[in-house]
């Protein structure tokens, strides 16, 4: 087995855990859907959120995407997020095993 | 703490969007007490306020929605000082050229601002600026620009002639960055004027 090296990665991972945070903004993504959602990603460290098909794919779009934007800023704010995570319709749903007609197992990569 | 100066300054530096995490860390190593404001209670606590670089139309929502608009308002008509840096500039200003309509301003310099008045992101750039005889490295992101100045406006600094630091009363604005350069000097002395006003 070889082993591949990075110039300066060892450097990199060391100020990473000095520091407890990355040096470049954490931007995050993928599957988040209701405000809750937001909040969870900031609380673990990101510093923003992207968020598309969660907005887009709800119910009620509009309400949605600004009660999202509420819940990115004060993400550690208990009564805000509960606040502002009433009344927004139903959510992007997620796609059920017994939907996914093609699986990776069968067809390879 | 306990020297002989007195009481540590506590600064707010405004979280609703944006850049405030660099100021935060400058002002904790000037040995200020920072602290994030994202509601009216905890603006009640500080004794001055930076205003972060960010999207202004965005912040302009969130001051709004939060309650925090009135009552910074309210605070700097009471002569709080303010610092505010690229869209912090734009949500101080009297005026907002190429804003949009819902979008609201502070009116706390008499100073008209144009959003992306040195153009789009691709346009950003760095340069060096001359601040009181001395260089201070200038980061200007998607930069607005200081359009009029009104008369009780202090020019601090200059970018091809045009002003890019300011001061009116206790209302200091930047249409750079000065918290990335890695160059206390301005928040220093942001510090300094409200040591001295106390």
């Amino acid at each position: 087995m070889s082993v591949t090296t990075v110039a300066g990665l060892d450097e990199l991972v060391r100020e990473v855990a000095e520091k407890g945070k990355l040096p470049v903004v954490l931007f995050t993504a993928g599957g988040i859907a209701t405000p809750a959602d937001a909040a969870l990603a900031m609380q673990l460290g990101a510093q923003a959120v992207f968020v598309g098909s969660g907005i887009f794919k709800s119910d009620n779009p509009g309400p949605r995407a600004a009660a999202i934007v509420e819940a990115t800023t004060h993400y550690n704010d208990a009564s805000i997020l509960a606040k502002v995570s009433r009344g927004l319709g139903a959510p992007m749903t997620g796609i059920g095993m017994d939907e996914i007609n093609q699986r990776y197992a069968e067809r390879g990569w | 703490m306990g020297g002989p100066v007195g009481a540590v300054a506590t600064v707010g530096v405004l979280a609703l969007q944006g850049a405030f995490a660099a100021h935060v860390d400058l002002l904790t190593e000037l040995g200020a007490t920072a602290r994030l404001v994202k509601t009216p209670e905890q603006l009640a606590g500080v004794d001055a306020l930076v205003m972060p670089g960010g999207e202004s139309t965005t912040m302009s929502k969130l001051l709004v929605s939060s309650g925090l608009f009135d009552a910074i308002d309210t605070r700097l008509r009471a002569g709080m000082p303010a610092f505010g840096t690229c869209a912090g500039m734009i949500l101080l200003a009297t005026e907002v050229l190429d804003g949009r309509p819902d979008q609201r301003s502070l009116a706390a310099i008499d100073i008209a601002v144009r959003r992306n008045g040195y153009g789009r992101q691709v346009d950003s750039f760095e340069t060096e600026l001359d601040v009181a005889g001395a260089p201070f490295h200038g980061v200007f992101i998607r930069a607005p620009k200081l359009e009029r100045l009104g008369p009780g406006v202090e020019v601090l600094a200059e970018h091809d002639g045009v002003p890019v630091l300011a001061r009116q009363g206790a209302v200091t604005v930047a249409s750079f960055h000065p918290e990335l350069s890695g160059d206390p000097r301005l928040h220093a002395q942001f510090l300094d004027h409200l040591y001295q006003r106390s």
